[in-house]
């Protein structure tokens, strides 16, 4: 008798708790990308569905070659929810946000203010919040969620491990996903940005699976830099050089590769950057802030076209120098640009002063941004190549020195 | 024993004790009465003839008292018998008890007219398929034999092995009716003393009309009914008998069972092998670990598909997602439908199995392979990934030895499989507390079960999970054998 008292409010919890969350599979539609447009004022919520029978042709299934592997559904409403709840109007299944890989924004609306879905997808349980977001530059937000790609047929999927891969090995994007965006907006001292992309090519053909079977897709993706945002508006973009030169300021760089002019004749060394370090510092000099950047880096040579003799010390000393002028030139532009076409501290000097100086910080913050547009920097570049790769002098020289 | 209690004597009359035999048995066929002459005096030969000897009793005994001519006084004559029959085990009998009980093991026994006293000769005919090879616990290498119905040869197996003088055997014989021979073996300066006393005493208060088996007595002195973990070992090889009983442990052999059981037992002990005593100590450490992944896997491995295929769908890559949704898609049941569905299709293909004459074995594999194939998948009843999950399952579920704890874990399998499909992978949480809380709770004759895990105790190890070498193997475990902890002098 008492084991059975026991037993009853355990009984109880299972199942008062139990089955509130439950959802068979074959329920759900599994949503692998969300674009937002606008539309007449409201918002025009497009989801990308993963139709499995067709991604991984399930031995059950009579899987068609003509059928595309994504569907694309749109609902519209005054806010995203009312949105994302319409879109059961045309389809079966119960949206299931849990896989989301992307959310794509339309360059009219995110000029406009990102902040409202923003919100939403911060409240909202189901999603992990790790996915990246993108600002379509020339089209809406649905193409690029009908969009089919080529060699991995689901295009949130593509992009979004594009997008990896660039911030991994080449350095233009960072890492730009859901929740480092939301952070940005709600942290002082640092302008946002979100990673930009173009559709190269014919929309139209981009929806039909025909993109698939050619090998040289009729439409395909670009990332092309990065979307400069003051508040939670845009404002411009920064094309893929400066946003190379972002990427080191920020101290985000993993590998990344760079073009040194080597020697008068208009020759190049590829050099690989291995290990960057960065650190960004904001004074404070008669009521005027001055930033200072310094980076250190550990290089590779992979490439070399110079008539320079790399075994002796002196010349790669002068490749050295060569590198930290030039990725001071591409910093120099980089500020410049931005102080003169943005004035948006995108940087993160004024983040310095709030966390290191906080009360100049509370002085200065109401005009960051337009100090930050006239404020003077240095920029010191310190690199160090470690390794020529497996040969030592370049195939030019060693040619001349056997002829 | 329960049989002192009422003890009837013999009359001095033997005719009298002819005739009470013959009333109590009811005349039975079987049981044949000779009247023989010894120094004039009269002598009745009672023997069942299905468990005797019969040639002993032509060549020795008779052959005996036709040959013999001696003249000795009337009153001497049992001592006399009792000294001289060319036969290697007489005893003397003084009840009708005493008299049935040896009477219907097999003994001859010699009625004397004119003494209260009768002689039982034992002359037993093999009734056993003698010693063969173990069936059930199949091993590479090390010895073959396992026990037989036969209690003396399985007595003698055990003590083959161990020929120390503190190898001891308390022998009780217990059920009101079948009067079964209960053997209790333990090392005197290794096993606890007040565990063998505890169990010894246990199993003489036992009452009972038949033991038919080793488990009726574990069942009646266990403390650990209601669990489904079985807190004994019982094994049909004398090998393993042996290496227990080294380690304070106490077997119980049980006349007519041809398994031996060992008690007390702990979970660790079931992830054990007697082939492991056989190998090389590093390696069985491995299939040690693979034994315990199996036994996870058979555990966790439906109720975490039906909690991730129904609740928890952001808990695995989406495109193993995808095609798990592929896979669902033509299938009209709930996950958890389709999953009991498949597991009692081969519960009951295990069962029958077991069961099922070998000739008709081929038959039903061809079945079995149909339902929980790819007719099944075809047909569209069941996924294809589901007949997948069943089988990891099942074999996993194999590879544990013991056939006793796979009996308890189909239980909890079944368990975590509806706590799964209630809450998820909060439930199969949940099951998993109630599991190892069920695990701890467990009490194995007064050692916790889960030792030496829960609690830790780090010296014991060295053959727990892990199997140490043998040159570091110093200890016993010191939950059974705290009195002589060292197997060498090391350390």
């Amino acid at each position: 008798m008492k084991k059975l008292k026991l037993l009853i409010p355990l009984i109880i919890i299972f199942f008062t708790a139990g089955c509130w969350n439950y959802r068979e599979l074959n329920d759900l539609a599994l949503v692998s990308a969300i674009g937002i447009d606008e539309e007449d004022g409201l918002y025009k919520v497009s989801v990308q569905i993963m139709d499995p029978t067709q991604e991984s042709g399930g031995s059950n299934t009579s899987s068609s070659s003509e059928a595309t592997p994504i569907d694309v559904h749109f609902g519209k409403g005054k806010t995203i929810v009312e949105a994302l709840n319409n879109i059961t109007l045309n389809q079966p299944k119960r949206l299931f946000l849990g896989h989301t890989d992307l959310i794509v924004i339309s360059d009219t609306l995110a000029r406009k203010g990102i902040e409202d879905f923003i919100d939403f997808l911060l409240r909202e349980r189901e999603s992990r919040k790790i996915f990246p977001v993108v600002i379509v530059k020339n089209a809406k937000a649905i193409d690029v969620i009908k969009l089919i790609t080529s060699i991995e047929v689901i295009s949130a999927k593509s992009i979004s491990s594009s997008l990896k891969n660039t911030k991994n090995n080449n350095g233009i994007v960072s890492d730009r996903l859901f929740d480092e965006v939301s952070m940005c907006l709600f942290m002082e001292g640092r302008e946002a940005t979100i990673t930009a992309m173009e559709l190269i090519g014919s929309i139209e053909q981009g929806e039909k699976k025909e993109n698939q079977s050619t090998s040289e897709p009729n439409t395909t993706f670009l990332i092309s830099g990065s979307a400069v945002l003051i508040d939670d508006k845009v404002i411009g973009y920064l094309p893929q050089k400066e946003s190379l030169g972002y990427t080191f300021l920020r101290g985000l760089i993993n590998t990344s590769t760079i073009s040194v002019p080597c020697d008068d004749e208009g020759n190049y060394a590829g050099i690989v950057l291995e290990k960057t370090k960065t650190k960004l510092t904001t004074k404070i000099e008669e009521d005027k802030p001055i930033g200072e950047i310094n980076i250190d880096i550990k290089a590779v040579i992979s490439e070399f076209n110079c008539n320079l003799d790399l075994n002796k010390s002196r010349n790669i000393t002068k490749v050295e120098k060569a590198t930290n002028k030039e990725i001071e030139k591409l910093l120099d532009d980089t500020i410049n640009k931005v102080q003169t076409d943005f004035k948006s501290d995108i940087f993160g000097f004024g983040e310095y002063l709030y966390k290191n100086n906080y009360k100049t910080w509370q002085k200065y913050k109401k005009d960051w941004n337009k100090l930050f547009s006239t404020m003077p920097y240095k920029i010191k570049v310190k690199t160090i190549i470690r390794n020529v790769g497996t040969t030592i002098d370049s195939t030019k020289n060693s040619y001349k020195k056997d002829g | 024993m329960k049989t002192e209690k009422s003890k009837t004597p013999l009359f001095e009359d033997g005719i009298k004790i002819i005739e009470t035999i013959k009333k109590k048995t009811n005349n039975s066929p079987d049981i044949i009465i000779k009247k023989l002459t010894f120094s004039n005096n009269d002598l009745y030969l009672v023997f069942s003839e299905p468990l005797c000897d019969k040639k002993i009793i032509n060549e020795y005994i008779l052959e005996y008292f036709e040959e013999s001519n001696i003249k000795i006084r009337k009153n001497e004559i049992v001592d006399y018998l009792n000294q001289n029959i060319p036969t290697h085990k007489t005893t003397k009998i003084d009840s009708f008890e005493n008299l049935f009980y040896n009477l219907l093991s097999g003994f001859t026994i010699i009625i004397i007219d004119g003494s209260d006293t009768a002689i039982s000769i034992e002359n037993k005919s093999k009734l056993d398929s003698g010693i063969s090879e173990a069936k059930n616990e199949v091993i590479m290498k090390g010895p073959k034999d396992a026990f037989t119905e036969n209690y003396e040869s399985n007595l003698g197996q055990i003590r083959r092995r161990i020929k120390t003088e503190n190898l001891w055997l308390e022998e009780v014989v217990l059920g009101e009716k079948s009067k079964t021979k209960v053997g209790i073996f333990y090392i005197k300066d290794i096993a606890e003393q007040a565990l063998v006393d505890n169990i010894i005493d246990k199993i003489g208060k036992i009452e009972i009309d038949a033991i038919m088996g080793s488990n009726y007595i574990i069942e009646l002195i266990s403390e650990n009914k209601r669990n489904v973990f079985p807190n004994y070992l019982s094994t049909e090889r004398p090998d393993l008998v042996a290496m227990h009983l080294l380690d304070g442990r106490i077997a119980i052999v049980v006349e007519n069972t041809p398994y031996a059981v060992i008690i007390p037992a702990l979970f660790v002990d079931f992830f054990h092998s007697t082939e492991d005593i056989y190998q090389k100590t590093i390696n069985i450490s491995y299939t040690r670990i693979i034994r315990i992944i199996a036994l996870i896997i058979t555990l966790l491995v439906p109720p975490i598909y039906i909690a991730i295929t129904t609740y928890n769908h952001e808990a695995i890559p989406e495109s193993l997602l995808i095609n798990f949704a592929a896979q669902r898609s033509g299938v009209p049941f709930p996950t958890i439908i389709e999953a009991l569905f498949m597991l009692v299709t081969f519960e009951v293909l295990r069962e029958t199995n077991l069961r099922i004459p070998s000739t008709l074995g081929n038959a039903l594999s061809i079945v079995g392979a149909i339902v929980l194939g790819d007719a099944a998948v075809s047909a569209g009843i069941v996924s294809p990934i589901m007949v997948i999950v069943i089988a990891i399952t099942a074999i996993s579920g194999l590879s544990v030895s013991s056939f006793d704890i796979i009996n308890g874990i189909r239980w909890w399998r079944v368990i975590f499989i509806v706590a799964a499909a209630l809450s998820g992978l909060l439930g199969v949480l949940l099951a998993g507390i109630a599991f190892i809380v069920s695990l701890t709770s467990i009490k194995s004759f007064g050692i916790p079960y889960l030792a030496p895990i829960a609690p830790f105790i780090n010296k014991f190890h060295s053959d727990a999970v892990f199997l140490t070498n043998k040159d570091k193997f110093y200890h016993r475990s010191k939950l059974t054998a705290s009195k002589n902890p060292h197997r060498s002098k090391g350390e």
